[in-house]
């Protein structure tokens, strides 16, 4: 199909991994793999070998899964704001974003799977749902946002994957400029369907822990707004973190213009995450009803306050650092942004799980029992019969707790790990394989005496009237990296600016003027 | 443990259609002042209905202090009384599933494993249950509890596995497989065929009493009505169907009249007032 090396677009995109980063690949595999063993050790011994017990219900896999649907916003943030609003410089940026997101939230769904105390039922989801629960509904957006980045990533790409890959064309020409026009429209649609899709997906996740008023801590209607900032926080966060790393790497071009623009855009969330979190804790401090006063207490004052207080430490120096144009300017400083910020949702997830678990409504003595024979030893020697004779067993420690101690084990970690491993895998796997690496639309020129935009109405260049199906091998495409390489020293005049960009491109950016 | 040669039915715990006493609304009073704190209910509880090891569906908890917020009490033990000395009381609070009438977990079981009868009783259904938990979170009171591994009885209540030939327990309480989630039924196996849950029926104190609150002659509906009867928690709209008759005699002084000495009932063993019992 492909024949490699024949432009430059090909040889960015179909690159292959330098020697690190191969090693880097493997190592990923290797820890995949492990924590699908620790998972299947799991399954055959039961959630017994996880820290989880009757008063921590929930641990460390709920949080994964809540932070990971959170930091899956990146492709609503670049690919759907950047189409609905013409933000030129991030259009070069969808496909990595979109990448992103789908591996995240793919990522984010398989996470339940080591939650669930019989995996194998799950199907029973599907087929006895019960539609009050905000766990069905949840199951249902998650899996749609999936299949929706996994149809969004298509559309974006399917013009470039048919030279690379024809059969995931679905037999479907893709190519010339009228595929384009249909192409641009259906990606301004998905954008517009993105956008609600993904609220959805973070306000239902928020509706999980939102909607139960036996917890006074969670049970806010600030909790699906506090679920959006941190998901526009996170999303953008972990977007910038891959581009910076690919930038890095020379593996893309990001643009000091695209990075200042998310950089802002992180520090703006930063802001809104920071104003609900204030609101909610006024609100409550001034209220002082019983159960939320003793909630904030705990957030605050607690024995979880120390991740409470980390997180508005990374959240403030985060700000800091991408709050200033001279912040924003700087690779390091906004990738040390980013970094604060995924530890600083991650750090709120578990803050939320953990310690929204830790006391039980009836906090009376002895407490609710941790539903493992715990405290009890079997065998030693007062065994007398084989295996098959009955176990005595001598009581060591209360099998009752009042209040959860929670720390995960090496088996969560191993899964937690593992899972992010397979994050990293697929990441890898988008970048080498898809083809996510489109030119960069240069800044336009000042609009003295403003061109006319180009229409499709008007005559299409020759380059746009090329077939691409003809020869798998785009000529406009590999003609348009050598000028954009240039672009930088001489910026496009507006009408050479058609040559520059792959046709979808254009229509995208510039409308449907018909 | 394990063994798929089971003696028991093994759908025994499906969910019922029909239940005997459909008109039923079937309800708990317990009396504070009663109890005793002998732990006899959970004990019997757990060997009737076969709840494996580390499981309680039934639990005596000691009332102490700040039942929620920040500084709970977590240095304290059961039966340590309240208060300074010498104004000391101790009281206990006997707890089951409330089988609450407008139930949370019901409402957030993703599969409705967990449903509610049409007599009131909330069942969980185990053949269906995932294992998500999420009815233990929406559970308040903290009543639902999770077979975190392989669930293990001593003795193993498997007659096929341990060479013997009788079990301990209820068979309509089959062995659970790992990762479900278990509560009180109200002893459903026996309230079906006429009789109390078996808690009632082992308490010494006398201090549990069960019936139906539909039927405005029986014990709980007439300590409901006149006893000045409490609910645990019931600002969160849930509606517990198990009713407290709270302690009178703090801090000592003399034995008041007790209303639950006027229904304490020589027989205990099946159900009374006007519900008529199958087959007698």
């Amino acid at each position: 199909m492909t024949i490699e090396g024949t432009s430059t677009m090909q040889d960015t995109a179909r690159g292959k991994f330098s020697p690190a980063g191969r090693a880097v690949v493997l190592a990923l595999l290797a820890l995949a793999i492990y924590g699908l063993w620790a998972w299947s050790y799991e399954i055959s011994n039961g959630l017994a070998v996880t820290a989880m017990r009757d008063v921590q219900i929930w641990g460390a896999y709920i949080a994964l899964f809540m932070f990971l649907v959170g930091a899956s916003a990146g492709g609503m943030i670049v690919a759907s704001i950047g189409t609905i609003f013409h933000i030129d410089k991030l259009a070069h940026l969808s496909r990595y974003a979109i990448m992103v997101s789908l591996a995240t939230i793919t990522v984010a769904g398989l996470s339940i799977f080591p939650d669930l105390g019989e995996p194998q039922r799950f199907w029973h989801m599907f087929a006895y749902a019960n539609w009050t629960s905000p766990m069905i509904w949840d199951v249902i957006v998650v899996l749609g946002y999936g299949f929706f980045n996994l149809a969004y990533l298509w559309i974006h790409t399917r013009s470039d994957l048919e030279a690379r890959y024809h059969w995931l064309a679905f037999g479907r020409d893709t190519s010339g400029h009228p595929n384009a026009a249909r192409d641009a429209r259906l990606i301004l649609g998905f954008a517009y369907f993105a956008l609600p899709l993904a609220f959805a997906l973070h306000s239902i996740t928020a509706f999980i822990i939102g909607t139960q008023p036996s917890h006074p801590y969670w049970y806010s209607t600030a909790m699906a707004p506090l679920f959006i900032s941190s998901a526009l926080t996170s999303g953008v966060a972990l977007v910038l973190l891959v581009l910076l790393g690919l930038e890095r790497f020379g593996r893309l071009e990001m643009g000091a213009d695209a990075r200042r623009w998310l950089g802002g855009f992180l520090a703006v969330s930063i802001l809104l995450n920071f104003f609900i979190i204030i609101a909610e804790v006024i609100t409550i401090a001034e209220g002082r009803v019983t159960g939320d006063w003793a909630g904030l207490a705990q957030l605050t004052l607690g024995s979880y306050a120390w991740i409470f207080w980390t997180e508005v430490g990374t959240g403030i120096v985060a700000l800091a650092m991408v709050i200033t144009p001279r912040g924003r300017a700087s690779r390091v400083s906004v990738a040390g942004a980013s970094v604060l910020i995924l530890i600083n949702v991650a750090l709120e997830r578990i803050q939320l799980i953990v310690g929204g678990l830790r006391y039980p409504n009836l906090g009376y003595q002895p407490g609710i029992s941790l539903g493992t024979p715990q405290g009890l030893t079997t065998g030693g020697a007062l065994t007398t019969a084989g295996a098959a004779g009955p176990k005595p067993f001598l009581p060591t420690a209360s099998p009752f707790v009042p209040v959860a101690h929670y720390a995960p084990t090496w088996l969560e970690w191993s899964i937690v790990v593992g899972l992010c491993a397979l994050w990293g895998l697929l990441v890898a796997a988008g970048i080498r394989y898809l083809p996510l690496s489109v030119p960069r639309i240069a800044p336009a020129p000042a609009p003295a005496g403003s061109p006319a935009p180009i229409r499709l109405s008007d005559s299409p260049s020759p380059a746009l009237g090329h077939t691409m199906s003809d020869s798998p091998i785009s000529l406009p495409i590999s003609a348009t990296m050598s000028s954009a390489a240039t672009s930088e020293a001489a910026p496009p005049t507006m009408s050479n600016m058609s040559d520059t960009r792959p046709p979808w491109m254009q229509i995208y950016i510039d409308g449907f003027s018909s | 443990m394990g063994t798929t040669d089971r003696t028991y039915p093994t759908n025994a715990y499906a969910r019922h259609k029909e239940t005997p006493y459909p008109k039923a609304k079937w309800g708990m009073v317990i009396d504070q002042d009663r109890c005793i704190g002998c732990w006899s209910c959970s004990v019997a509880c757990k060997s009737n209905n076969n709840v494996p090891l580390g499981l309680w569906w039934n639990r005596i908890l000691t009332v102490g202090e700040n039942p929620s917020g920040l500084d709970i009490r977590t240095t304290g033990g059961i039966d340590e009384p309240l208060g300074e000395y010498p104004h000391l009381t101790l009281s206990y609070l006997p707890v089951n599933c409330f089988h609450c009438d407008n139930p949370p977990c019901t409402e957030v079981c993703p599969t409705a494993a967990t449903y509610r009868r049409e007599d009131g009783i909330v069942m969980v259904d185990w053949d269906r249950c995932i294992g998500c938990r999420y009815c233990m979170i929406a559970c308040p009171y903290g009543m639902r509890v999770f077979n975190w591994g392989v669930p293990d009885q001593v003795p193993a209540n498997d007659p096929v596995d341990t060479g013997t030939t009788y079990h301990v327990g209820s068979p309509a309480k089959p062995p659970r497989p790992k990762g479900v989630v278990e509560k009180c039924d109200f002893c459903y196996q026996r309230v079906d065929n006429g009789m109390q849950p078996f808690c009632i029926e082992v308490c010494p104190a006398r201090a549990r009493f069960f019936g139906d609150l539909n039927d405005p002659s029986s014990d709980v509906s007439q300590l409901v009505a006149h006893g000045a009867v409490t609910q645990v928690r019931a600002d969160l709209g849930t509606e517990p169907k198990v009713y407290y008759i709270p302690p009178k005699q703090r801090g000592g002084g003399t034995e008041g009249e007790q209303i639950t000495s006027l229904f304490v009932n020589p027989e205990r063993r099946y159900l009374s007032g006007t519900v008529e019992k199958p087959g007698s």
